[in-house]
C-alpha cells in the first residue's frame, strides 16, 4: 500500500478572532501523487496553504490535519518544515541583510540537526547548491544577493524552488508558482519540479492555469471555492475549466 | 562665584566642585588656557540642564546629577596593553590612537602614525606646538569655538576640565588611505572629559573609527566633545561606536563645520551604555557642502539613549541626510530629535531625515520628533518617523524553512539595522557591532500577535 502523506479531515478555520475562512476541508494525498487545487481568487486557496505550514494568523476551529501519521496542529511552523513540509510562498517576502546562501545553509542545518544529522561542511553544501542552480538555470551570483531584496517576481519564484531542491521535503505546497512567469522561466520552474519528483514524495499545486500542467501532469484536480472542495476530477477537469471558466461549477454542482 | 542661590543643593555642590577641579586642569597652552577661563564662567551661568529646556524635555538629568558629584576629574592615564590588543580592530592596527579616562596617551598609540601625513597635538603639550605653527594657528581659531556664547552646560564642562585632549590635523591635498581607529577608555569611577579637534585641509581624506569602551564596574560618566573642520573640498568619514559598559553614562557633542564642497558621514552605532546623549550639530556654511548623518541604537532593560540631532543649511546648495534606526526592548526609551533648518538664502537645498523605530515590549517607549523650518526658496526637504514591530509574515517566512523562532527574530533584527552596519568602514567592526547587537537581544520580544521568548 503507498504511504499516506497528507490527509486532511473536515477542517475549519478561521483568522484570529474573525471571519471562517475553511468550511470543512478534506484533501488525502499519498506517495508519489500530484495534486492541483484551482479555484475562484479569495476561496481560500493561499490561507490553506498557509494553514498546512502553521501561519499563526489563523485558528483551527475543528477538523484534523495530518502529516506522516502526525497530527500538525501539535507542532510549530519549523517543526512542519524539519518534517518535510515546505510551502512555495505565492508571495515570496523580501529580507534585507540576509545573505541568500548563509539563509539556505541555515535551513539545511535546521533539518540535518533536526534529524539528528550533522551540519553539512560549507565546501559540499556549496556543490549541492551549485548543482541545483544548474536545474534551474539560475546564475551563481543569486547565492550572494540578499534574500528576495529586489528580485523579480520570477527570480523570486526561481529562489523558493532552489530552496525546495536544497530541503528535500516529502510534501511541497506551490501556492501559484507559475503566476507571473515568462515562458523561460516556466521551464525552469517546471525542470525544478521535475527533478524534485519522485516515487516517495507529493505535490500540491495551486494554480489558475493549465500551462504549468501542461509540464507537471496531475493525478487529481481539485476546485476549491468557499473554503471547500466542491469538485475534483482527473487531470482532463482542469482542461475544461480552462476553456469554460468556473460557470461550469453551476452546472455539475446542481 | 556667581549667585548660585536659587540652584538646588547638589547642583551647587556639582558647580563648585568643577571650579574647584578646573584650576589644577589649566592648559599649559596660553590660547587654550583663556578659553577654559571663559569656559569655567560658562559653566556657573548656565547651570546644570533645566527639564523646561527643549532639548532636555525628554532626559531626567537628576540621576546623573546624583552620580556627578560623587564622581571625580581622573588623572589616571594607565592601563593594561592586553586590553588595547582585545579591542583594537586587526585592520587599524598600525594606526591606533589612545586615550584614557580622557587623556591621551603617546604610549599607548601606534608610534606608526607619526610617519603619515598627519599631526597629533597634545593639549597640554606647548613644546609640540613650537614646531607645528599651523596647528598652533588652527588651535587659535577652532578650539572651543565660541565658547563666550556657548549654550551648553556640559560642553563648557569639557573645555573647563579637559587636559590632555588632542588635535588631530590632516594637510591640504592629502588622502590617509588607512582607517584610523581612536579608542577611549573609562576605566575609573569617574567624570571623564574626552576630547579631540580635528581639521581636515583643503580636498584632505580621512576615514576614523572610534569607540568609547567603559572598562569600570561602577558608574562613571564620559563627556566627551568633538569638534570638527572641513576645508573646502575635504572628505571625512566617522564611525562612532558607543561600547561603554551598562554602568556607563555617555554624553557626546559633536560640532562640524563644513566648507564649500565637503563631505561629511557620520555613523553612530549606540550598542551599550546605560544612558547615553549624542548631540550633533552640523553647520553646512558653504555652497555645495554635503552631510550624511546614519546611526541605530539599541536598547534593552531600563537603558536610555538620546539623539539630538540639528543639521543648519546657512549656505545655497547644500545637501544632507539623516537616517537613524532604533531597537527598544523591556522597559528602555529612546529619543529621536531631529531638525534641518534652513535658514534664509540657503536655496537649493536638498534635504532628508527619517527615524526607524522596532518597539519589540509592550514598555519599550519612542519619543520620536523629526522637526523641519525653511526660510529658503527653491528646497527639497522630506522627513518621517515610523515605529513598528517585527513582521509576522517576515517571521513565518523564515519559521516555515525550519529555522527555530529565536533565530528567526535575531535574523531579522540585524536585518533591520544592517543597512547601517553596511555604512561601517572596517569589516572586522561591523561583526563586532552585530555580535553586540545579539548581545542586547537576550529579552523578550514583541511581535503584532505574540509574545516569543528569545533565549
Ligand atoms: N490575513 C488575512 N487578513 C484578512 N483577510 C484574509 C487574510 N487571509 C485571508 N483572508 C481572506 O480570506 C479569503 C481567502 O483568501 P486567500 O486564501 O488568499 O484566497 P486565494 O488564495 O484563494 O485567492 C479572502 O477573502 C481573503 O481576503
Ligand atoms: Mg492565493
Amino acid at each position: 500500500m503507498t504511504e499516506t502523506i497528507l490527509e486532511v479531515k473536515n477542517l475549519e478555520a478561521n483568522l484570529e478572532d474573525g471571519d471562517k475562512i475553511l468550511k470543512g476541508l478534506n484533501l488525502t494525498i499519498k506517495a508519489g501523487e500530484v495534486h492541483a487545487i484551482m479555484g475562484p481568487n479569495g476561496s481560500g486557496k493561499s490561507t490553506l496553504s498557509k494553514i498546512l505550514s502553521g501561519h499563526p494568523a489563523y485558528k483551527v476551529s475543528s477538523g484534523s490535519m495530518n502529516f506522516l501519521g502526525q497530527d500538525l496542529n501539535e507542532l510549530e511552523a519549523n517543526e512542519r518544515a524539519n518534517l518535510g513540509l515546505f510551502l512555495a510562498f505565492q508571495y515570496p517576502l523580501e529580507i534585507a541583510g540576509v545573505n541568500n546562501l548563509e539563509f539556505l545553509r541555515m535551513a539545511y542545518n535546521s533539518k540535518q540537526k533536526y534529524q539528528g544529522l550533522e551540519e553539512a561542511d560549507p565546501l559540499d553544501f556549496d556543490d549541492l547548491v551549485e548543482s541545483k542552480l544548474e536545474i534551474l538555470s539560475m546564475k551563481n551570483d543569486f547565492l550572494n544577493r540578499n534574500l528576495n531584496e529586489g528580485f523579480s517576481g520570477g527570480e523570486k519564484k526561481k529562489n523558493e524552488i532552489l530552496q525546495m531542491l536544497i530541503l528535500e521535503p516529502k510534501l511541497v505546497v506551490l501556492d501559484e508558482i507559475d503566476s507571473g512567469l515568462d515562458i523561460d522561466a516556466l521551464k525552469a520552474v517546471a525542470n525544478g519540479i521535475n527533478a524534485y519528483k519522485n516515487a516517495g514524495n507529493a505535490i500540491l499545486m495551486i494554480t489558475h492555469y493549465q500551462r504549468l500542467l501542461d509540464y507537471v501532469v496531475p493525478d487529481q484536480v481539485h476546485v476549491l471555492s468557499e473554503g471547500r472542495i466542491v469538485l475534483s476530477g482527473k487531470a482532463d477537469l482542469a482542461l475544461e475549466l480552462e476553456k469554460k471558466g468556473y460557470d461550469i461549477l453551476n452546472a455539475k454542482l446542481s | 562665584m556667581p549667585n548660585l542661590a536659587e540652584r538646588n543643593k547638589n547642583e551647587i555642590e556639582f558647580i563648585e566642585q568643577i571650579f574647584r577641579a578646573s584650576s589644577s586642569m589649566l592648559s599649559r597652552i596660553p590660547n587654550i588656557r583663556t578659553r577654559q577661563e571663559t569656559a569655567i564662567k560658562r559653566v556657573t551661568e548656565l547651570g546644570f540642564p533645566q527639564k523646561s529646556s527643549e532639548d532636555w524635555k525628554y532626559y531626567d538629568s537628576q540621576p546623573i546629577l546624583e552620580n556627578f558629584f560623587t564622581l571625580d576629574i581622573c588623572e589616571i592615564n594607565k592601563l593594561d596593553k592586553e586590553i588595547i590588543r582585545k579591542h583594537r580592530f586587526p585592520e587599524c592596527s598600525e594606526n591606533l590612537l589612545v586615550t584614557v579616562n580622557g587623556h591621551f596617551s603617546k604610549e599607548l598609540s601606534s608610534t606608526s602614525l607619526a610617519n603619515k601625513n598627519i599631526s597629533i597635538i597634545d593639549f597640554n603639550d606647548p613644546e609640540q606646538l613650537k614646531t607645528h605653527p599651523q596647528e598652533e594657528e588652527i588651535i587659535n581659531q577652532y578650539f572651543a569655538y565660541k565658547i563666550n556664547q556657548e549654550k551648553s552646560f556640559f560642553k563648557a564642562c569639557n573645555t573647563a576640565l579637559m587636559s590632555n585632549g588632542f588635535l588631530l590635523s590632516v594637510p591640504d591635498d592629502t588622502e590617509i588611505q588607512e582607517t584610523i581607529q581612536i579608542l577611549h577608555f573609562s576605566n575609573e569611577s569617574c567624570f571623564n572629559q574626552t576630547r579631540s579637534l580635528i581639521h581636515l585641509g583643503k580636498n584632505a581624506k580621512l576615514k576614523i573609527i572610534v569607540s568609547y569602551i567603559g572598562l569600570a564596574n561602577n558608574h562613571f560618566v564620559n563627556n566627551a566633545v568633538v569638534e570638527l573642520i572641513l576645508s573646502e573640498g575635504a572628505y571625512f568619514k566617522l564611525d562612532k561606536i558607543q561600547d561603554d559598559t551598562q554602568q556607563g553614562i555617555l554624553l557626546y557633542d559633536l560640532y562640524a563645520r563644513l566648507m564649500k564642497n565637503s563631505n561629511f558621514e557620520y555613523n553612530s552605532l549606540d550598542l551599550k551604555a546605560n544612558h547615553s546623549r549624542d548631540n550633533i550639530k552640523v553647520d553646512l556654511l558653504e555652497p555645495g557642502a554635503h552631510s550624511d548623518l546614519s546611526g541605530f541604537y539599541i536598547l534593552n532593560k531600563d537603558r536610555k539613549a538620546h539623539n539630538i540631532i540639528k543639521v543648519n543649511h546657512l549656505a545655497p546648495n547644500c545637501t544632507s541626510n539623516q537616517l537613524y534606526k532604533g531597537i527598544i526592548s523591556d522597559s528602555a526609551r529612546a529619543e529621536f530629535n531631529g531638525e534641518i533648518n534652513v535658514s534664509e538664502g540657503a536655496n537649493g537645498t536638498n534635504a532628508t531625515q527619517l527615524n526607524k523605530n522596532l518597539l519589540l515590549s509592550h514598555n519599550a517607549h519612542i519619543d520620536s520628533r523629526p522637526q523641519l523650518s525653511i526660510l529658503a526658496d527653491d528646497v527639497k526637504c522630506s522627513h518621517g518617523s515610523t515605529v513598528g514591530e517585527l513582521d509576522e509574515d517576515e517571521i513565518f517566512y523564515l519559521l516555515s524553512r525550519g529555522i527555530k523562532k529565536d533565530d528567526a527574530l535575531a535574523m531579522l533584527t540585524l536585518s533591520f539595522c544592517e543597512e547601517i552596519i553596511q555604512k561601517v568602514t572596517i569589516d572586522s567592526a561591523k561583526q563586532h557591532i552585530r555580535n553586540l547587537t545579539l548581545e542586547n537581544l537576550d529579552t523578550k520580544i514583541h511581535t503584532a500577535n505574540t509574545v516569543h521568548k528569545l533565549k
